[in-house]
């Protein structure tokens, strides 16, 4: 039985004085998994994340996680505090800010690490291992191509070095080489013991790098499966043809 | 030392010897009138650098931040009456007061950006011109009147200068020291996107709010001794939105964001106009050319002109500093 990460339980959350978009969510990830959570549009996968990343303060349920000071109960903290704790959020659309250079961004994603000399040798890894970002400091993230962005999103996600990584469909508007990049990138940091939540649009290949899929619709968990058995589950076909039941 | 280092240094040291023409008025003549716009330009140069921080690294366009100017001439002309004392010693309590002041002010308005802030903004000039015009305590629409300092003419504005010239290099040491920083890292982030930044760790609202703090503190400094230049504090004179706008345009000229822009901004939009005024008379036709003078540069620098001279990698060397 490996470690478990991050145990959602009995999460409540929704937007403003809204309905409740997500009910009733339990969740548990792993040390080194990556979970995939796959559904139709506006089934609330991407609050899940929010949720758990304080985006969004939860309504109700507990959010623990095995930060590396013990267990820290995440919902109420504030999203600054939480991203101090050892959980990296990448939202959807890229998370960079195009407005600032490289080497800013790069900076930027150790604002919570104090140590200048800690952040340099960080940075300096992140760099070695995405060497095209070393000829690229001074240009200004926005004018790169979506190639050489998802390699500044994944250094700057590695230079924090995180116990668990949330990223929001990583797949979103990219052409089909840089998304298989992306999945490369995102397995690679998983082989390090880093667990990975996932949200993806593009369920066959979400699924195909991943060791768990969480199949979700109208705010709940259908069920929950080891990847590569969720695509032959009879009730996919209901969600994504449009069968499913009246509720 | 190369041109970086040498051409400020060397206009700083000037500036602090040009007031002393005036000691020989048989070589030079009587040069109040630049030493006057010299000082209106430092005084210029503490809103628009201080303005750019919140207003160019942050993002939160204010054209409301004479309010600050305002709150700091209050204060200052009120207690220099109480206490008999000249407003020059209350500048640090005038900038305490404005701080104070924007803070409260920052804890609601940054919540919203856009074109929300920059209405907020409006609405806080009208709301306290309302106020003060009829705040009996501080003299309603005459508001205070302030003594003459005991210097003879010629020299009457020395303290002003160099008080204004003390404020605008300070504010513009802290525009630096914003940009170069962490703390103005954060705020341009913020500026781009506020959500990112929070996932990046940052405590938007702090940083926000200090930002804001910081821009109205040193705006404040200048009421007070504004306040002491014109003798006079009245809510016509220091709650019309002209003055903001004006802060607004001169950073739009200069450059957001940038170290020079605010400065290089300020000085040509007030000799533009003092060129204008000088040729044409003091008839409004100085506002029509204005208005030219930023449209035609903005279409040749649409990010003011420091920074598009920067962008382009064509900006002389001793204005790059950030």
């Amino acid at each position: 039985m490996s470690e478990c990460m991050l145990k959602l339980e009995n999460i409540v959350a929704g937007y403003g004085y809204g309905p409740d978009i997500i009910k009733n969510i339990n969740l548990e990830l792993n040390k080194g998994d990556i979970k995939c959570i796959i559904g139709p549009n506006g089934a609330g996968k991407s609050t899940v994340l929010k949720a758990i990343a304080g985006i969004i303060i939860p309504r109700n349920g507990t959010v623990s996680f095995n930060s590396e000071k013990g267990n820290l109960e995440l919902s109420g903290m504030e999203t600054y505090e939480i991203m101090k704790t050892g959980l990296c959020f990448i939202p959807q659309d890229r998370s960079l800010f195009n407005t600032l250079t490289v080497a800013e961004n790069l900076a930027m994603a150790g604002y919570t690490i104090n140590d200048k000399h800690d952040l340099r040798v960080r940075i300096d890894e992140a760099l070695d291992t995405f060497p095209r970002l070393k000829e690229r400091l001074t240009q200004y993230a926005g004018t790169m191509s979506g190639g050489e962005q998802q390699q500044l999103i994944f250094a700057r996600a590695i230079i924090l070095k995180p116990r668990v990584i949330l990223i929001d469909e990583p797949s979103l508007g990219l052409a089909p080489a840089i998304v298989e990049q992306a999945f490369q990138h995102i397995e690679n940091i998983a082989s390090k013991g880093v667990s990975i939540l996932l949200v993806e649009q593009n369920a066959r290949r979400g699924l195909s790098s991943s060791n768990f899929g969480t199949v979700m619709d109208l705010g709940e968990i259908v069920f929950e499966k080891p990847a590569n058995q969720v695509l032959s589950d009879d009730r996919i076909q209901e969600l994504y043809l449009g069968k499913r039941k009246k509720k | 030392m190369d041109s970086r280092k040498i051409i400020p240094i060397a206009t700083l040291l000037i500036l602090l010897f040009f007031p002393l023409i005036q000691f020989f008025p048989s070589v030079f003549g009587d040069q109040n009138y630049v030493i006057h716009l010299m000082l209106y330009a430092f005084y210029y140069m503490v809103m628009t650098s201080s303005w750019n921080i919140i207003g160019g690294y942050g993002g939160f366009i204010s054209v409301g931040h004479n309010a600050f100017l305002c709150i700091g001439a209050y204060i200052a002309g009120y207690y220099s009456i109480m206490w008999g004392v000249s407003p020059f010693y209350l500048i640090l309590l005038a900038g305490i007061g404005a701080g104070i002041f924007g803070f409260f002010v920052g804890l609601i308005t940054l919540r919203v950006k856009g074109p929300s802030f920059i209405i907020s903004s409006i609405a806080l000039i009208m709301i306290l011109r309302i106020i003060f015009d009829r705040w009996e305590l501080v003299g309603g629409a005459s508001g205070i009147t302030l003594p003459y300092n005991s210097l003879s003419v010629e020299f009457s504005k020395f303290p002003h200068y160099y008080g204004f010239l003390a404020l605008a290099i300070i504010t513009i040491y802290m525009n630096w020291y914003v940009r170069h920083s962490k703390f103005g890292l954060a705020l341009r982030a913020i500026s781009h996107d506020e959500i990112r930044s929070a996932v990046a760790g940052i405590n938007v609202k702090y940083i926000k709010v200090t930002a804001f703090v910081l821009s109205t503190f040193f705006i404040g400094c200048a009421g007070a001794i504004w306040a002491d230049y014109l003798t006079y504090v009245r809510p016509n004179i220091f709650l019309i939105i002209l003055i903001a706008a004006n802060v607004v345009l001169m950073v739009i000229l200069g450059g957001m964001g940038t170290v020079t822009g605010p400065i290089v901004g300020t000085i040509i939009f007030i000799a533009f106009n003092e060129l204008i005024l000088s040729y044409l008379g003091a008839t409004e036709l100085n506002l029509l050319f204005t208005g030219l003078l930023l449209v035609i540069t903005l279409l040749y620098f649409p990010n003011g002109i420091v920074g598009t001279l920067k962008n382009k990698g064509k900006l002389p060397r001793f204005l790059d500093w950030g």
